[in-house]
């Protein structure tokens, strides 16, 4: 079901009806049968696969935990008989048995999370190889890829690597640990929860608020402007743009890709705003995925705003495993004796983001552009680490002050233009294309004369009114963000009526921009996922 | 003790480990420091430090590492 | 308790004020016309004078000229056609009109896309437009009758967005409450660059027109022709004259002629298909005479037009009119040379 469609709005509408109508008890049991339902009406053929990631996980959560409890019940009771040694063998084989476990779900679900991913991918390489050799390697695979496969799996690992770690306690209940699993404010875009924040939300009762239901609303409104005025009449330039480059001047370009960078910002954190929004009204917080990421100054820090949540899981499911594994110690430690403390220092870290960030990059999307822009990103951010030593002394020498309001503005502009350029490498189209653009913008000179020649990818004016208008706002609301709540702030500062009008005139500019624009354009961009 | 706040201090000396609690939840350390400060706790303790131990009441304070660093050491 | 009936002030508030301006933006689209379409205010300050009524789709809103009908024939034509005009449409205004004007004419544009088109499948784009064409009650049984409760937010969509577009139009001192684009109903289509291929011959008999009638639009036509016969007006059906290309290119055209000249039989009409007019190929150039393939220019419209009022005319003299006409489509390609 599209998000952006009166079908949509209608389940909302009657899911809050029943949430709130159904005793409490049974609330979650309301969320369970509309998120089923979300996802049967988004591919029925789907469901198995979602099916399976959860009920693989539950089982394997619930036989390690017994497990574990198993063990430290008998360790407790026969404390005195057991001597040190045979304490820690039978810690050991206790915890092999629950590793196997653990990897033997884990591999399922991964394993076929990559095959659906990854398929085409690999037999494109696999056709470039017999190519070498004058065979062929025929694509006729047309499976369809389950809905929101990328983010339900990784958010039930998390739960399953939660409780192999001891940090959460296996859920008994399975119907429990598939709404979990089948959320549907998540299930297409993440935000990617761990399971004792989420559980904690979703089995917990709610009662209708008013509060909630205002502030939950105005986010949704807001989410519905931002996603389809924004996001989707942009989305129409950085088309034209990704396909015409090559006949358009390096400024024109570049301002193509800004537009890419307003609108991929405004499609994907419009749709938080409408999911979270909604949680909202229902009572339920859900995690946030952005913290105002263009204001931040270094790549690193960009990515602690960038779709954070699945940032998060990347650092706890994957970055710091790596990094304090056993063998990554030990090549820190030699790394130290043989290279130096630096070396020693940074070097388990280093290891970790590059796994890291090419598995974020191939999560990503399933070709070489999105490989080379995990690359990138965690080059930047290996070097930056590398270098925090010697960037202090530089800063140092140069009398810059952290503080500077103009260092401050320039390091904000520089990561603003970095991670713009970065972000637009892979969307073009392949490798090639993107490469392509970046030339474009730095070799090809001319100066426009007429507007449109600046803006050739731009049709009607109207729109464009609305693009800017639009983009302003949310500039303006991000600027105050930083201050606090802004929904607080029009509580404050505006009188009630009024504010009913802000809400009003915003759906009349939904309306009149979004609707048109959103006629099968601009889809929300992360839900192939 | 006094070997733990030789290690933080390593890490960061600007920090004043005997009333910061925050640490992991005020983005004191950073993803890069905890993995120093792993590395460096388990050879200087002699202790295995997983994933499981990574959670924020662990490290959030000098006392809660000390604490954590002394259960790991009794169990064995 | 307490917050829910905060909740309900808020939202009701929030509908309330929605509304509002939905009734005034819908009020601003129906007063003007700013809409090509719109023709609800020439129409009444016509009513009481109409003679001669042209009613079809896009065929004759670009074909039919009532300026070189009334030269010819006197009396005063109005041209009530539509793009996209349904038939349920088209008995709608056939029915307005009809009440308000002395009408001892009317001219029905039929072709084969009128019997087979799916209101369905098309959408409501032509209700919509008529909807912008009516007024007051007739536009309210419009809407209650032509329109299935899940198009509702396309018409709420359509009426509100080309209110926003009128009040636009008024903060710029554009806004019009006379139509400006259509001459008596008639649209002139200007000639477009749109290319009719020459290669007439390749392309003969390379195309079948789908023949799934559907009974929803006989239905309209008989209504029709019960509505004309019941205000006294004389009901004619006319084919209007496509390009030579569509006329050699689809095979069974003959299909749809026997059809309708049964049914003009049956209900005691006449049926004129303009494609067999003897003289059509000679005085209708593919490349002078149409926008497109199907659908006749300005220049077009005058001769068409002119030889449509001949025939009326010689018609009301009771002259014989079969010498005029091919008997069919195969008797045609051999008149023209298609066929050796």
């Amino acid at each position: 079901m599209s998000i952006l469609s009166v079908s949509f709005l209608l389940f909302i509408l009657g899911l809050c009806l029943v949430y709130f109508l159904v005793p409490k008890r049974f609330q979650w049991w309301v969320l369970l049968a509309f998120s089923l339902g979300f996802y049967a009406l988004g591919g029925l053929l789907s469901l198995p696969w979602l099916l399976l990631t959860a009920l693989s996980a539950w089982a394997t959560a619930r036989y390690i935990q017994d497990r574990a409890d198993a063990e430290k019940a008998f360790l407790a009771a026969h404390k005195a008989e057991l001597s040190k040694e045979e304490r820690s063998a039978r810690k050991a084989k206790g915890k092999k048995t629950r590793r196997r476990a653990l990897t033997l779900c884990i591999l399922l679900n991964v394993g076929v999370l990559c095959v659906f991913k990854y398929v085409h991918f690999l037999l494109a390489q696999a056709n470039a190889l017999a190519g070498l050799f004058g065979g062929e390697v025929r694509d006729s695979v047309r499976w369809i890829v389950p809905l929101g496969v990328s983010f339900y799996t990784f958010q039930t690992l998390g739960y399953l690597c939660d409780v192999y770690w001891g940090k959460a306690k296996a859920e008994r209940n399975p119907l429990k640990l598939l709404l979990f699993t089948s959320f549907f404010p998540q299930i297409t875009q993440g935000p990617i929860s761990a399971w004792n924040d989420l559980s904690a939300q979703l089995f917990a009762p709610h009662s209708l608020d008013y509060d909630s239901f205002s502030l939950g609303a105005q986010r949704l409104i807001w989410g519905f402007f931002k996603k389809m005025v924004a996001a989707n009449i942009l989305s129409g330039y950085v088309s034209d743009v990704f396909a015409n480059y090559g006949s358009y001047s390096g400024l024109a370009t570049f301002l193509g890709a800004l537009c890419y960078a307003a609108q991929i910002y405004a499609d994907f954190s419009g749709y938080m705003d409408i999911m979270c929004g909604l949680c909202q009204i229902l009572g339920i917080r859900l995690t946030e995925n952005f913290e105002r990421p263009y204001f931040s100054k270094s790549v690193a820090e960009y990515w602690r705003r960038w779709h954070m949540s699945l940032g998060v899981w990347f650092k706890n499911y994957v970055y710091y495993p790596i990094a304090v594994s056993k063998w990554n110690q030990r090549l820190g430690k030699w790394a130290k004796k043989r290279l130096g403390k630096a070396f020693g220092n940074y070097l388990p870290a280093t290891l970790a983001l590059v796994v890291t960030w090419l598995a974020t990059g191939l999560w990503h999307g399933a070709s070489w552009g999105y490989i080379a822009w995990g690359g990138v990103n965690g080059l930047f951010i290996i070097f930056s680490m590398w270098m925090e030593g010697p960037y202090a002394k530089w800063k140092k020498a140069l009398r810059i002050r952290e503080s500077a309001w103009l260092w401050r503005a320039f390091q904000v502009g520089r990561t603003f233009l970095l991670v713009t350029f970065i972000k637009v490498l892979p969307e073009v189209g392949s490798l090639r294309d993107g490469l392509g653009l970046w030339k474009r913008i730095f070799t090809e000179h001319s100066l426009p004369h007429s507007l449109s020649e600046l803006l050739p990818f731009v049709g009607d004016r109207r729109p464009l009114l609305a693009v800017l208008f639009s983009v302003g706002l949310m500039f303006l609301v991000s600027l105050l963000q930083r201050k606090g709540s802004v929904r607080a702030l029009l509580r404050r500062r505006v009188p009630y009526l009024l504010r009913i009008c802000v809400f009003v005139f915003l759906f009349f500019l939904i309306l009149y921009f979004g609707v048109p624009a959103s006629g099968g354009l601009g889809d929300f961009i992360y839900a192939q996922y | 003790m006094d070997e733990l706040l030789e290690i933080l201090n390593d890490i960061n000396p600007d920090v004043d480990y005997e009333t910061e609690d925050r640490l992991i939840d005020g983005k004191v350390y950073d993803s890069f420091s905890i993995i120093t400060l792993i590395s460096n706790i388990s050879e200087t303790f002699n202790i295995e430090l997983g994933p499981e131990h990574l959670i924020p009441e662990n490290f959030n304070s000098a006392a809660a590492m000390w604490k954590m660093i002394q259960s790991i050491l009794d169990e064995e | 308790m307490h917050s829910i009936k905060k909740i309900l002030k808020t939202a009701g508030l929030f509908l309330l004020l929605t509304a509002l301006l939905s009734t005034g933006l819908a009020a601003l689209y129906f007063r003007g016309e700013c809409f090509l379409y719109q023709d609800a205010r020439e129409r009444e300050a016509l009513s009481g004078s109409v003679t001669t009524l042209g009613c079809g789709s896009s065929n004759m809103y670009f074909g039919f000229r009532p300026d070189v009908m009334d030269a010819a024939l006197g009396g005063r034509s109005y041209n009530l056609s539509g793009l996209l005009v349904s038939m349920g449409g088209r008995l709608e205004l056939l029915r307005l009109e009809l009440a308000r004007n002395p009408v001892r004419t009317v001219l029905l544009e039929v072709s084969a896309e009128t019997l087979v088109r799916d209101r369905a499948e098309e959408g409501p784009e032509g209700d919509l437009q008529l909807l912008g064409r009516l007024e007051g009650k007739e536009r309210l049984s419009f809407f209650l009758h032509n329109f299935p409760l899940s198009e509702y937010p396309a018409v709420y969509y359509d009426v509100v967005s080309k209110g926003i577009d009128n009040a636009l139009r008024l903060l710029e001192g554009s806004y019009q409450t006379r139509n400006e684009f259509l001459r008596d109903g008639y649209y002139p289509n200007a000639q477009k660059d749109v290319y009719i291929s020459t290669w007439v011959l390749d392309n003969y008999h390379t195309a079948t027109l789908s023949t799934a009638i559907r009974p929803e639009n006989v239905e309209a036509l008989k209504q029709i022709a019960a509505l004309c016969r019941e205000q006294g007006a004389e009901l004619i059906l006319i084919n209007t004259p496509k390009t030579e290309f569509y006329d050699a290119r689809y095979d069974n055209l003959d299909y749809f002629r026997a059809w309708y000249t049964g049914f003009a039989a049956a209900e005691h009409i006449d049926y004129y298909d303009f494609n067999l007019y003897r003289q059509k190929h000679k005085l209708l150039d593919d490349q002078q005479h149409f926008g497109d393939e199907t659908h006749l220019s300005d220049s077009g419209a005058a001769i068409f037009t002119g030889f449509l009022a001949e025939i009326l005319s010689a018609r009301a003299e009771g002259r014989n009119l079969e010498p005029l006409f091919y008997l069919d489509y195969e008797a045609r390609d051999w008149g023209v040379g298609y066929l050796y």
